[in-house]
């Protein structure tokens, strides 16, 4: 896949982009001089501990935040429009007073006024069913009947019902047991088969999830970056100590 | 310290919560107690603690070294926990006091249950401020001046500076990037081993257990499912619970053999995950996950 990927023009192009934050004695630069790369229908797993900026910097590439310097290229017309997102916390991302098919649907509701109500419940149930869960069982659900793992999901397909160029997942699993994790990887890797031109940028701090996901990893610390390869290379022949360390601590 | 639980029954709002446990940590032993979410575990260590709500009914017994914990008068219990338990909890973030110096908060549970005076107990601040691998600068800052892994290390040396018999860690890593867990859990290990000390470790993920401790309990649906020495279970686990919480850490950490493999074909390396299917068990209501489709 990533050479077939490699061979299309990026997608999104992140340039030498720095952002800080805070002001005067308090300010703290969070990327310095980044530059990214994320090719249609490719996983790019985007790897550092806390306060590595790696959330900041997907941020910067989805338009969510802007950048101090630099530039960001989006080869598609509104990146806001063409992205879903998936967050950490599947329960404060998800309305508590919604049903599951009120959630996943909202996306199209505000966004496609052209489709037929039923056409919008047709696509929210494929939706459910990409990820791994019965619309006849989960569309009337509330959040609090849902597993963490069954949560996560819900965000999953909400994220995909508008059929967006680039999914950014910011630490989908971090919130998620270990078991259900699984379930999540599964999700993506159904949606990545079902939808081949679809990007994929994964956030986390955990090569051992993500390489089971990812075409290439970036490795960020301290707001640079420490390398970026094929997931084979990167963890088979690790360029730097920084990346030795979390290969360390993925192990077993 | 050692702690004995037997016949062990939570239930709360009439959902019986834990259903009959029985488990041991003797003293100086580090022990697990596994399970996902939902399966009791931090039940079962409020209920150790003494701190389970106002509307659980318990019965069966739990001694903490001498003493009955289920239905111990309050003061007891309070005593109990200020001088003999550590407690480490999830989120540092959330069980620090935000109003609170660092020096404060650790210093908090010996102004609590000790008489000192306030020489002594700066002398004791510091000097578990140092061991917990912090520099002395933090003693004067407040919890959102830190980073999470050192929220962790004041949350641990707060939990630790009366010098408690019993350690209970609930999920201590959980919040935390995968460097500093592999820090924190390394640390937690050698303090409790230096001030030989017992610890029941309290997690979703038996490859932060394997690290922790030597022996372990599998909780499932407020039953113990299996238990045995921590690297025999990882090894050859002999229930289903077990089996499945087994393989999904395996499947999520790397190890020689799938380095020296390579990963292959992204989109088969995912349908060996499903085939595993490890950890998918059947949801309840039905839904099965669908493997994803190939050509």
């Amino acid at each position: 896949m990533p050479a077939t990927s490699m061979s299309h023009a990026p997608l999104l192009s992140a340039r030498n982009v720095n952002k800080s934050f805070g002001r005067r004695a308090d300010r703290r630069q969070v990327l310095f001089d980044v530059s990214a790369d994320v090719f249609p229908g490719e996983c790019l797993a985007v790897i550092g501990g806390s306060g590595s900026g790696k959330s900041t910097l997907t941020r910067i590439m989805l338009g969510l935040e802007t950048a101090d310097s630099g530039t960001v290229a989006y080869a598609g017309d509104d990146i806001r429009r063409e992205s879903g997102l998936v967050f950490q916390d599947p329960f404060s991302s998800l309305d508590p007073r919604w049903r599951v098919g009120r959630s996943v649907a909202e996306p199209l509701r505000i966004q496609r006024r052209d489709l037929s109500r039923d056409e919008i419940d047709a696509r929210a149930a494929a939706a459910l069913r990409t990820v791994g869960l019965d619309p006849a069982v989960f569309l009337g659900r509330y959040p609090i009947d849902l597993s963490g793992g069954q949560a996560q999901r819900v965000a999953i397909a909400r994220a995909i019902v508008n059929e967006p160029r680039v999914i950014l997942a910011d630490e989908p699993m971090s919130a998620i047991d270990v078991a259900a994790r699984i379930q999540i990887l599964d999700a993506f890797a159904a949606i990545r088969e079902t939808r081949r031109e679809t990007a994929l940028v994964m956030v986390s701090h955990d090569l051992g999830v993500v390489r089971h996901i990812a075409d290439r990893i970036l490795v960020l610390h301290d707001g640079r970056v420490e390398e970026c390869g094929s997931t084979d290379a990167v963890l088979g022949n690790p360029q730097s100590a920084y990346t030795r360390e979390l290969i360390a601590a993925a192990s077993l | 310290m050692s702690v004995e639980v037997r016949g062990l029954h939570v239930t709360i709002g009439g959902k019986a919560i834990v259903r009959g446990v029985d488990l041991g940590v003797a003293d100086g032993e580090r022990v697990g107690l596994v399970g996902s979410s939902g399966s009791g575990k931090s039940m079962m260590s409020r209920a150790i603690m003494g701190l389970l709500p106002a509307n659980a009914r318990v019965s069966g017994s739990i001694m903490v070294g001498d003493r009955q914990v289920v239905g111990a008068p309050d003061a007891a219990l309070a005593d109990l926990r200020g001088r003999y338990m550590g407690m480490v909890f999830q989120n540092p973030g959330s069980s620090l006091n935000p109003v609170m110096t660092v020096a404060r908060q650790v210093a908090l549970p010996l102004r609590l249950h000790y008489d000192l005076t306030k020489t002594e107990r700066l002398d004791r601040v510091r000097a578990m401020i140092a061991k917990v691998g912090l520099p002395d600068d933090v003693l004067g800052k407040y919890p959102h001046q830190l980073s999470g892994g050192q929220q962790q290390r004041v949350g641990i040396a707060t939990a630790l500076i009366t010098s408690p018999r019993f350690i209970i860690a609930d999920e201590p890593t959980t919040a935390l990037d995968s460097i500093v867990q592999r820090q924190i859990v390394d640390l937690l290990v050698s303090l409790v081993d230096d001030a030989g000390a017992s610890m029941l470790f309290i997690t979703h993920d038996f490859a932060v257990l394997a690290r922790a401790t030597t022996r372990c309990y599998v909780l499932d649906d407020g039953a113990i499912a299996d238990f045995g020495d921590t690297a025999a279970l990882l090894k050859h686990p002999t229930t289903p619970e077990a089996a499945n919480l087994v393989s999904a850490a395996r499947t999520l950490s790397l190890n020689a053999s799938t380095l020296v493999a390579g990963n292959g074909d992204k989109a088969g390396g995912a349908s060996a995950l499903s085939a595993e299917g490890a950890g998918s068990r059947g949801e309840t209501g039905g839904a099965h996950t669908q493997p994803p489709q190939h050509q």
